[in-house]
């Protein structure tokens, strides 16, 4: 009986890489990263007023209040990015007593409470703190809040452009650096600047409605927690899902003949 | 004031550009290069006298399985000496290692029990150092279980006179146990099968590890055993051959398993600890190291930041405290709400001892693939490090300044050995 020729090779793990990158995968920096930076770099007039108006429809919608549009320099020679104005109100003192209270509660609550969840519940106590500094703040000198929501809003805006830029030069180049495969390279890119264009509008919106509605006591709370954390959150989940095809493909047959010992 | 806040985090900003870079260049290289091979694929030449190191403490519940993983091992017995350090348990470690004893005579073993003498893991190295025969030690803690050619991966390195330690490669055997040990499976290949071994490829300066690495006695006894009153024996004996001129080296394919911390609890304390001892080390040796003439300019950087690691995260929380409070003060005009650079910095560059790019690399190296959907839970472990590393800051500050006694405190062990499991290799 001819012995049966071994099917299976098992490569060691420990040496194994990659071809190194043709220069066509430079065009992905250049004709999909570079433009969408771009995009945002040169087009950030235009999408912050088409923000804008579309956040002010909602919020007149929702709140019956007046709603403006104003807008601020940025880069210069860029033109202006344009952002929501809305009137809002500051805390009384017993709403900012009764929030530094729940904070202090909590904070000492989370110290106790179910040992698996450590790492959630540092976070949450960071944002306990902020909200608790946020309420002693207006306790002790309300006057000297610095900040409107239009303030809020306009440093949103700025932020906020800056967080696409970012996310979009970042999201390129861990993609271009760990993605071998085109479909998963370009797939992975779009979706990720995708999420988080639409991510930061719908969260522009829901906030500046949060603020007017219960007080600029939450804007610290809303800027640091639940602010710039939940573009990456949504970065780095869609990568690993990326990631992760790619990996199914590259122990397939189809992408063996990616890997070099 | 309000200035020199403003400079802090706009230094904050570039310190994790710098981190960021340095990471970018790793990945790259690992993915991308052709990597430097096992000294023991490449020649395979007589093999030194070895003496295997197993300080214990109360570690009755695993070391069975450490002593079957190193009887299975294929080193040649009349080369290899296991020398079981008992350091004053209270469990039957004591009479665990008795037993062995008996009935394999390559393993000796020393009972430390006097309660006048001084315990932790680097007193017991330097006696067990003291009673071996073998000029190669390699030291595992117990719940490691190394792969039967890992003794003979890690010695035939020494072959090479100018090699003075080498590190081998760890991995959880618990890895699919809960999210946390699932977390450190990744970090651990971000950390070994890119960092490491980026830096070895590249001759920057692969870490020493503590545990899964070999070294050489002389150099270590010569330099008066290793320092009893700190925590990180590891770092420390890196950064002593290094600044000497010794090689470092890694070694992907020596493979051993390990027992991930099953419970957050136990990884802080851990965290804490590390911290404590790097940063004892980084106060001693960050001048040496930046004036040291035997290390090239760019291992001189490597092994700077390498040496600040564990300081970073304490230096970010300070970031953060410093952006609330400007924010506080009407000053988050400052590049005009650019600052989340410092967290894209943060995220990219520190991650959790390795940025998320790095992880990715490893896990597709190492063919991982459903693993990769916790990878997003960093995001918030990044701040129970920052939380438990800024404590191990302080301890080290503390410890510094004060000069106070440390006692070392090991990692809760969660496996039990099962004895239908444990084998007679003999």
């Amino acid at each position: 009986m001819v012995p049966d020729n071994k099917s299976r090779i098992f490569y060691p793990r420990d040496y194994r890489h990659l071809n190194k990158p043709k220069p066509r995968s430079l065009l992905f920096l250049g004709i999909f990263v570079l433009p969408t930076l771009c995009l945002f770099l040169f087009f950030y007039p235009t999408i912050t007023i088409s923000l804008s108006s579309w956040g002010a429809a909602i919020l007149r919608a929702t709140t019956k209040t007046v709603v403006s549009i104003e807008s601020v320099r940025f880069i210069p020679g860029l033109g202006e990015a344009s952002f929501i104005s809305i009137e809002g109100t500051t805390p009384s003192f017993t709403h900012s007593l009764v929030n530094a209270i729940i904070s202090v509660f909590f904070i000492l609550l989370s110290t106790q409470i179910n040992r698996n969840n450590r790492p959630l519940m540092i976070y949450l106590s960071m944002g306990l703190f902020v909200h608790l500094v946020s309420s002693l703040f207006f306790l002790v000198i309300p006057d000297l809040f610095p900040y409107t929501i239009q303030d809020y809003s306009r440093l949103y805006i700025l932020q906020q452009i800056g967080t696409w830029m970012t996310i979009t030069v970042i999201s390129g180049l861990a993609t271009n650096l760990v993605l071998p495969t085109g479909g998963y390279k370009y797939a992975a890119f779009i979706v990720t600047v995708l999420f988080s264009f639409i991510f930061g509008c719908v969260r522009y919106v829901i906030y500046l409605y949060l603020l007017y509605r219960f007080t600029v006591l939450y804007m610290a709370a809303l800027y640091f927690i639940f602010g710039v954390l939940y573009d990456f959150l949504g970065m780095i989940a869609i990568y690993a899902i990326f990631v992760r095809g790619a990996s199914y493909r590259m122990s397939s047959n189809a992408g063996k003949g990616e890997w070099q010992w | 004031m309000v200035a020199i806040m403003k400079l802090y985090f706009i230094i904050m900003i570039i310190v994790m550009l710098v981190y960021m870079v340095r990471h970018i260049i790793f990945t790259y290289n690992r993915l991308y290069s052709q990597q430097r091979l096992s000294y023991r694929d490449i020649y395979d030449s007589d093999l030194p006298k070895i003496t295997v190191l197993l300080p214990m403490h109360n570690e009755g519940r695993v070391i069975t399985m450490l002593f079957d993983a190193l009887l299975r091992c294929d080193y040649d017995w009349d080369k290899l000496e296991i020398i079981a350090i008992d350091d004053h348990s209270v469990d039957a470690t004591g009479q665990i290692i008795d037993q062995y004893s008996s009935k394999y005579p390559i393993i000796r073993t020393l009972h430390r029990t006097d309660p006048d003498q001084r315990r932790g893991k680097p007193v017991a190295l330097n006696e067990g150092m003291v009673m071996s025969t073998g000029e190669i030690m390699i030291v595992f803690d117990a719940d490691y279980r190394p792969s039967k050619n890992l003794l003979k991966k890690l010695a035939t390195a020494f072959n090479d006179p100018q090699v003075g330690a080498v590190m081998g490669r760890v991995i959880p055997l618990n890895a699919s146990k809960n999210t946390l040990t699932n977390l450190l499976n990744l970090e651990r290949t971000g950390g070994y099968q890119v960092d490491q071994q980026a830096r070895y490829n590249m001759r920057l300066l692969p870490q020493y590890g503590g545990t899964v690495g070999a070294f050489r006695k002389s150099l270590i006894l010569h330099g008066g055993g290793f320092d009893e009153h700190i925590l990180a024996e590891d770092t420390e004996l890196t950064y002593r051959f290094a600044l000497d001129g010794w090689h470092i080296v890694y070694d992907n394919s020596a493979e051993c398993y390990e027992e991930a911390p099953e419970s957050w609890d136990a990884r802080g304390k851990q965290v804490r600890r590390w911290s404590r001892g790097h940063n004892e080390v980084m106060f001693r040796y960050l001048g040496k190291t930046l004036t040291v003439n035997r290390l090239s300019f760019f291992q001189r950087i490597d092994a700077v930041l390498l040496l600040l690691v564990y300081i970073v995260p304490f230096l970010l929380g300070l970031a953060f405290l410093d952006c609330i409070a400007l924010f506080f003060l009407g000053e988050m005009d400052i590049l005009t709400g650019w600052w989340i650079v410092l967290f894209v910095g943060a995220f990219n560059a520190w991650g959790n001892f390795a940025p998320f790019y790095e992880i990715a690399a490893g896990a597709l190296l190492d063919g991982m693939k459903d693993e990769l959907l916790v990878l997003p839970a960093m995001c918030f472990s990044f701040y129970f490090y920052m939380w438990h590393i800024s404590l191990g800051f302080f301890d080290a500050v503390v410890d510094t300044i004060t000069q106070r006694h440390v006692e070392w405190v090991k990692t809760d062990r969660f496996f039990e050995s099962d004895p239908d499991e444990t084998e007679n290799p003999m």
